[in-house]
């Protein structure tokens, strides 16, 4: 359990982002059109790092059972700052080169950073669905940005109503757990009967998040979002997003089911400790022991995970391989991680311990961002080179740029040498360990018998994984050498990165290659 | 009156539900954020019913989170209505059917 | 014993905000359903809630959305009718989503000290509970469990400023 701590040492980071935006919002006005986007995003990515260097010195703690700060929150915000500053960098370039009119969307980047941290520090359900809404309602607009480009209105448009809908589904689910339950907080205890309700709010709220982490089979909307946004955008979105929803689903789990899996069995678990009935506390992200295993409910959301992302890993690896548009490759991509992310989560949901899923989306978020903003320098006005024809021999002419693209995309397919390999072969490797865990997760829908018979496809889950995400890599692959190959005759001039660009990159391939050596330099 | 939850509960169902249809069937913008609002509106009816069903201080946490819901519903209708008067500026049409040229 | 025409008002309200084929009309008859919703409230004694509802519900986003219907000049709600699968999935939807409601009214009303199983017995009945202690508390518990999320929602109010400025900026090119 965490102390408690004052909120205004608590909330210091993120309210420094907060002012961050108003200041830009305020300095807006002032500025000559392109003057607004040499100066804003500097703006921004200062008071960032004030906010890294705030989060730095803030206490770890809890206000109220609402919003708290430990280790790994600590980590993933660190994650969040700086992916939002090669958002803010990428943007930059975006709308430079669209001599885009106004300043806000560097503001809106700003609050949607606000709202990721927030999700992220939640601990009570109101209040992650208030940054939920914060983060979503500053990306919406952003998606539509290019209001004259083809694709975007349908991208906004779409992105906006299911995004709408299926935040309604997890406000109803949170209804039925605060009904359930008579408390809001994430660490609730079941009351009495009423189990058929907590399942259901359970699994509408569950609904919800795998909704935000683009899991199959709520994937659906990702590919026509990625590809209408500006390549600025989608690289904020792509990473700060799914790092807000494994956060949460995996601070869900870990101060959730303690108590209900106490009050459902009535037995504890030697060496566990529980959280008191029924309010008011947070939890550590990581968890603080093992489930009792042979809960229902427990295997029922296990199936969900494994097979959902088993399912997202294929599905993503097979698609990305057929994509020349880079922006929708990086969209398959990332529900072939954002399996691997469920898949994590699967794991814990036996181990009580998250940190798979926690290191993975640190790292498949500044591998991502980088990846998509490079591609913002790239690509050119309006995003119009965003193929792999168009961007032959780029990295030729900006060798910064296709660098940082094959060390981050490297990364991002699970290379050795990069924090990625790190990420899935520690994953690999609790899975193989843990074969059974798929095997386990069938007893939902087959007869037990059946499931002693399965156990004869012992390692399935983990090779299938592995196999896609070597498969995976061909496409990749195909992106590395064609930006390093002869400029082709569709090719045109590459504008040069701005000096923003470059050293946030450099910032992130550093991350990426320091995470290599020191995965524990993070959260442990 | 002590039965006004359950009954109460059944509404909401009710609401959500339809709200639920009109979103997937409706094609105008329109009336998805309509279906939206109906779908909110459930979930707060829901949070209220089940208040209820609590004694004490724990049964205000079920009043006080309609408030915020109902913020954050205002919030959405109003970033809504913004897009689509946008969309419409440059589209003159709100049927999301005639937005399907992406598809591939 | 108005209750039961509450709840009917709401319900055709609902039901005609999805049916009509006039956009006016069917945010009119969704304004309905809030105010039988705000009805609903001062049933289930949130008093409080029920004013909120009829000031920001009513009287603010269904006034919204009717500007935008008037803005919009579609108001006849031009739609192409939905398509056979769209009307199946839509069905489908919905009696799923139906078909759990039920279920769930179902575990309600068996749940003790709940529900309609609680109705069948005189002694236990939720009267007096909340009233004692409603409204006077929730601003209370407004500045100080919930102190965190109020700030939050500031917050959220200068994300929607400034995304809808942004959004009908009029310069877009």
């Amino acid at each position: 359990m965490l102390p408690p701590v004052d909120l205004l040492a608590l909330l210091g980071p993120v309210l420094l982002v907060v002012v961050g935006a108003l200041v830009t919002l305020v300095t807006e006005p002032f500025l000559l059109r392109k003057d607004k986007h040499a100066f804003l995003p500097w703006i921004g990515v200062s008071f960032l790092a004030m906010a890294g260097v705030a989060l730095h010195f803030a206490p770890p703690g809890e206000f109220g059972g609402m919003f708290a700060l430990d280790a790994w929150r600590g980590a993933l915000m660190g994650a969040l700052f700086l992916v939002a500053a090669i958002g803010l960098a990428a943007l930059q370039q975006n709308l430079r080169s669209d001599d885009f009119p106004g300043g806000e969307p560097y503001v809106l980047i700003l609050l949607a950073t606000v709202g990721v941290a927030l999700m992220l520090m939640a601990s009570h359900f109101i209040a992650l669905f208030l940054g939920m809404e914060i983060a979503s309602l500053a990306i919406y607009p952003m998606v539509g940005l290019r209001r004259d480009h083809k694709g975007s209105e349908e991208a906004v448009l779409k992105y906006f109503s299911l995004g709408a809908v299926f935040s309604a589904v997890f406000l109803l689910g949170v209804a039925m757990i605060y009904g359930a339950t008579g408390s809001l907080n994430f660490a609730s205890v079941l009351i009495g009967p009423r189990l058929g309700i907590f399942l259901l709010g359970y699994a509408l709220v569950t609904v919800g998040l795998l909704f935000k982490l683009g899991v199959v089979p709520f994937h659906f909307w990702s590919p026509d979002a990625y590809a209408g946004a500006p390549s600025g955008v989608v690289s904020f979105m792509a990473g700060a997003v799914k790092l807000g929803a494994v956060a949460v689903l995996a601070n869900l789990w870990s101060s959730h089911f303690f108590g209900f899996a106490l009050l459902y069995t009535g037995q504890t678990v030697p060496g566990v400790h529980y959280p008191p009935a029924p309010l008011g506390v947070s939890y550590p992200l990581l968890g603080v022991g093992a489930f009792p295993e042979k809960i229902l409910v427990l295997r029922a959301w296990q199936f969900v995970f494994v097979y959902g992302g088993l399912a997202s890993v294929v599905i993503g690896s097979l698609a990305l391989l057929g994509q020349t548009s880079i922006r929708r490759m990086m969209a398959y991509s990332g529900v072939a991680n954002a399996g691997f992310m469920a898949l994590a989560l699967g794991i814990f949901v036996k181990h009580a311990d998250a940190r798979y899923a926690l290191f993975y989306v640190v790292v498949y978020a500044l591998g991502t961002t980088g990846v998509l903003a490079t591609l913002s320098a790239l690509s050119g006005r309006g995003d119009l080179q965003d193929d792999m024809t168009a961007l032959a021999g780029a990295g030729r002419k900006r060798p910064l740029m296709g660098l940082a693209l094959s060390i981050l995309l490297a990364s991002v397919a699970g290379l050795p040498f990069t924090a990625g390999f790190v990420a899935k072969f520690q994953l690999l490797a609790a899975l193989f360990t843990d074969g059974r865990i798929g095997i386990d997760a069938l007893g939902l829908i087959l007869p037990q018998a059946m499931v002693k018979q399965a156990g004869i496809l012992f390692p399935l889950v983990p090779v299938v994984a592995l196999v896609c995400a070597l498969v995976s890599v061909a496409g990749y692959f195909r992106l590395v050498v064609a930006v390093w190959s002869e400029p082709g005759t569709r090719s045109k001039e590459v504008e040069a990165p701005s000096l923003l660009l470059s050293a946030t990159l450099v910032l992130a391939m550093l991350a990426v290659l320091a995470l290599a050596i020191q995965p524990r330099a993070i959260g442990f | 009156m002590s039965f006004l939850p359950t009954q109460s509960l059944i509404l909401a169902g009710f609401l959500f539900s339809i709200g639920l249809a009109t979103v997937l069937v409706k094609r105008n913008l329109f009336f998805v954020l309509m279906g939206v609002e109906l779908m909110l509106n459930a979930a707060n009816l829901s949070f209220i019913a089940w208040s209820r069903t609590f004694s004490g201080p724990v049964g205000l946490d079920g009043q006080v989170a309609p408030l915020f819901s109902i913020a954050v519903a205002a919030a959405e209708a109003c970033v809504g209505l913004a897009m689509l008067l946008s969309v419409f500026r440059s589209k003159e049409t709100l049927d999301t059917d005639r937005f399907d040229r992406m598809k591939e | 014993m108005l209750f039961w025409p509450v709840v009917a008002v709401s319900l055709a309200g609902a039901a005609g905000a999805v049916f009509a084929r006039n956009l006016v009309y069917a945010a009119l008859s969704l304004g309905a359903c809030l105010t039988g919703l705000a009805g609903l409230y001062l049933f289930l004694q949130a008093e409080y809630i029920a004013v909120v509802q009829m000031i920001v519900y009513v009287g603010g986003i269904l006034i919204l959305i009717l500007f935008g219907v008037m803005f919009s000049r579609d108001v006849l709600g031009r739609s192409t009718p939905p398509s056979l699968g769209a009307k199946i999935l839509g069905g489908l939807a919905a009696s799923a989503v139906l078909v759990s409601a039920g279920r769930l009214a179902w575990i309600i009303s068996n749940l003790p000290g709940t529900g309609l199983a609680a109705t069948r017995s005189p002694t236990q009945t939720w009267e007096g509970q909340i009233a004692s202690h409603s409204q006077n508390h929730l601003g209370e518990l407004l500045l100080n469990g919930w102190l965190a999320p109020f700030l939050v929602v500031a917050m959220l109010l200068t994300v929607v400023l400034v995304a809808a400025l942004g959004l009908v900026r009029k310069d877009a090119t």
